[in-house]
């Protein structure tokens, strides 16, 4: 057991806070709208991939720093930390950047994996359906075999980034006659494909950051499959999996400044004269969720050590993602108890609906439940 | 970072398990001496992440010894493997170790203090109290003292107020009290940890075998999220309780905040897992017999020693203040 950070990491530490310092860009450079801010964004991906701060821990051949994972979670930290911007290429290095990784061939490697890294080229995921929500391996999107690769037809959702995607991991049935789960195949779709169509739907933020996705008999070539066929299942519950851990370590960074944004906005917040942070109400309510987010940090951390450590992370990935959401939560409903509607800003009130579906992606609250009872506890199934 | 067991540490845990099961419990103390579980800091001794190892198995099994009280003033005060019990908190007054109103003049204590565990079968007390020179810990033998048993929810834990009007037997003028509140807080949680998985594996067996509405109960989605929440309970704190330890064994200077936040976090959520154990059970769990409320007793009994949840919550809130100058 070790918490220090060794002295290679605390080297790189200083590094990379050295570079924010000089080029994280403020929150007033940063574009409002979207195409812009895309474009902006991009730019700033590639300026830390030239640094060496994106996909450090990927392999050197494919464009990576070939560092250990540790490495790359100092630098998410220290990003977290300093407000940076979030990647644009965000599923790509998370979700489907491991899955080419882990499940992907080295032709395959190759081609996809350096512009994930650059932000030249940005993925979806196109998982989800209108009919296959928690329920995912009931999705009815078909992928039919025929001379000239698979023919693809159906209607995705939730579909992050899909506007701006260059491809999408698409979860599709290859074999109806077997067993849901085991009919399901991973294809590289091209968004430029004739039958793709992409349609934005605007979040309850008032942004539009996730798309619906139709496919209407999209083509696609053999090559584009991820791993075997019917393998699709294995690979989306592997990388999900992963990424429910590996994304609290920096989420909880992020949380904790949000937090001393809260304790700041309630010291200069004065009621009845005297500032809010002086009140012991506040004060609990602000210990509390204090609690929930370093709690999160030290359940992520010692969840997620296997993994930073070169091995691998299972089910128990879901004890930390109900935890990240339930702290994500808290602490915005705590904001708006505290500070109220009005006070909260736009900072707040954006966070505070933002956080509603902590609890509902990346597999429901409910579904991670499911996850432990079944693989962590093996309770009877009846 | 690291935050696994290591294989050492695994070996402890195992012989630890193991000792406990066969041990009687006129037993469990001498036998621990002599495996070496009660050597604590220096090169060889044991440090916080391996004591709140041998804790929570302690806790698991609901052994009635003095380990986390003994092994908290060694930790953080030195000396040899003794039983000996911290006296942290004073009647009547908010928990606060290092604020006593428990004076020390001429060499003699004077005061009481409350919520000692094991008052009766310690050999010794470590004593904050306040001296001309300062606050400092007094070291009194158990016979010097006047021991009263107080009412508990658990009585294997004997917790008692005692008063003292007694010579000091040793004055340490520079103690680390806030070390000493800080380990004895996380070992204690260790214990509640240890209490709180072993109500969960037996609510897990139940629901596993008990049959109603020709299913198990186990397969029943409110039952089984339910048994998923207190899995993410006795996980979460356990690894808040080894966080905290680790930076006491670094001393790591957010070490204090740490073991604050860690025993909040714990009392509250090990109590939690205990009245969801009696839930899984349904009335046979309220029967005297079943062991369950065995667990439940342990867990909120310890889960006030050394600042109740709220006590540490209030400390946190008032320091987030403190830090931007808003109180003094």
């Amino acid at each position: 057991m070790k918490l220090a950070l060794a002295p290679e990491e605390r080297r790189l530490q200083g590094e990379v806070r050295a570079f924010l310092a000089e080029h994280a860009p403020e929150g007033d450079e940063i574009p409002h709208a979207l195409d812009e801010r895309m474009a902006f964004l991009r730019r700033w991906q590639a300026r830390c991939y030239e640094a060496g701060y994106v996909g450090r821990a990927w392999p050197a051949e494919f464009g990576g720093g070939g560092r250990p994972t540790s490495e790359q979670i100092v630098v998410d930290q220290e990003l977290a930390a300093a407000g940076a911007p979030e990647f644009p290429s965000v599923v790509g290095l998370d979700v489907l950047g491991p899955a080419i990784l882990a499940f992907g061939s080295d032709e395959q490697r190759r081609r996809y994996l350096r512009p994930i890294l650059s932000a030249d080229e940005l993925w979806c995921q196109g998982f989800s359906e209108p009919e296959a929500g928690s329920d995912l391996a009931a999705l009815t999107t078909t992928a039919v075999e025929t001379a000239d690769g698979y023919t693809l037809n159906g209607q995705k959702t939730w579909i992050s980034w899909g506007q701006f995607a260059r491809w999408c991991g698409v979860l599709a049935r290859t074999d109806p006659d077997v067993a849901k789960h085991k009919g399901i195949s991973l294809l590289v779709v091209d968004m430029q494909s004739e039958g793709v169509d992409v349609r934005p739907m605007e979040q309850i933020t008032g942004h539009a950051e996730f798309a619906e996705l139709f496919l209407d008999d999209v083509v696609v070539p053999k090559a584009n499959m991820l791993g075997s066929p019917g393998q699709g299942w294995t690979i989306a519950m592997h990388v999900v999996a992963h990424e429910r851990g590996t994304a609290a370590l920096p989420r909880q960074v992020m949380l904790r400044t949000w937090f001393d944004r809260l304790v700041a906005d309630a010291g200069n917040t004065a009621r009845d004269g005297a500032p809010l942070l002086a009140d012991e109400g506040v004060q609990a309510a602000l210990a509390a969720a204090l609690i929930e987010i370093e709690v999160l940090r030290h359940h992520a951390s010692r969840t997620m050590s296997p993994f930073l450590n070169g091995g691998t992370v299972g089910p128990e990935s879901s004890g930390v993602k109900l935890l990240m959401a339930q702290a994500e939560q808290s602490l915005c409903a705590s904001a708006m108890d505290i500070l109220g509607d009005a006070l909260g800003g736009d900072f707040w009130r954006e966070r505070y609906l933002y956080s509603r579906a902590a609890t509902v992606y990346g597999g429901t609250q409910q579904i991670q439940r499911d996850i432990i009872a079944n693989r962590v506890l093996s309770l009877p199934q009846d | 970072m690291d935050l696994q067991l290591t294989e050492e540490q695994q070996w402890l845990a195992e012989s630890v398990d193991q000792l406990v099961t066969r041990e009687p419990a006129d037993r469990l103390w001498p036998a621990l001496a002599e495996f070496g579980a009660l050597e604590v800091g220096g090169d060889d001794g044991l440090g916080a992440v391996e004591l709140t190892v041998v804790a929570r198995h302690l806790g698991a099994k609901l052994a009635a010894i003095p380990f986390a009280e003994s092994a908290a003033v060694q930790f953080a005060l030195g000396g040899e493997p003794a039983r000996v019990a911290p006296c942290l908190s004073e009647p009547g007054r908010r928990f606060g170790p290092a604020d006593p109103v428990t004076a020390l003049e001429d060499g003699r204590v004077v005061g009481e203090k409350n919520a000692v565990a094991y008052a009766a079968t310690v050999d010794a007390f470590a004593v904050p109290a306040a001296s001309p020179d300062g606050v400092v810990l007094a070291v009194v033998a158990r016979e010097a003292t006047d021991i009263e048993l107080e009412a508990t929810l658990d009585p294997t834990l004997e917790p008692a107020l005692v008063r003292f009007d007694c010579a000091a037997e040793r004055v340490d003028d520079r103690p680390a009290l806030d070390v000493l509140a800080a380990i004895a807080g996380v070992l204690v949680s260790a214990e509640s940890v240890g209490a709180a998985g072993a109500a969960l594996d037996l609510a897990r067996e139940y629901a596993s075998q008990r049959r109603q509405f020709g299913h198990t109960i186990g397969s029943f989605q409110a039952v089984r999220h339910k048994l998923a929440d207190m899995y993410v309970k006795v996980e979460s704190s356990w690894s808040s309780v080894l966080y905290a330890a680790a930076t006491l064994d670094e001393r790591d200077p957010d070490s204090l905040r740490t073991a604050s936040i860690a025993k909040a976090y714990a009392a509250r959520a090990t109590r939690d897992v205990a009245h969801d154990a009696l839930q899984v059970f349904g009335g046979i769990a309220f029967t005297a017999e079943h062991p369950a409320h065995r667990f439940l007793r342990r867990i909120v009994a310890r889960g006030g020693h050394y600042g109740t949840a709220r006590d540490h919550e209030r400390n946190l809130g008032r320091g987030l203040a403190q830090q931007l100058e808003v109180v003094s």
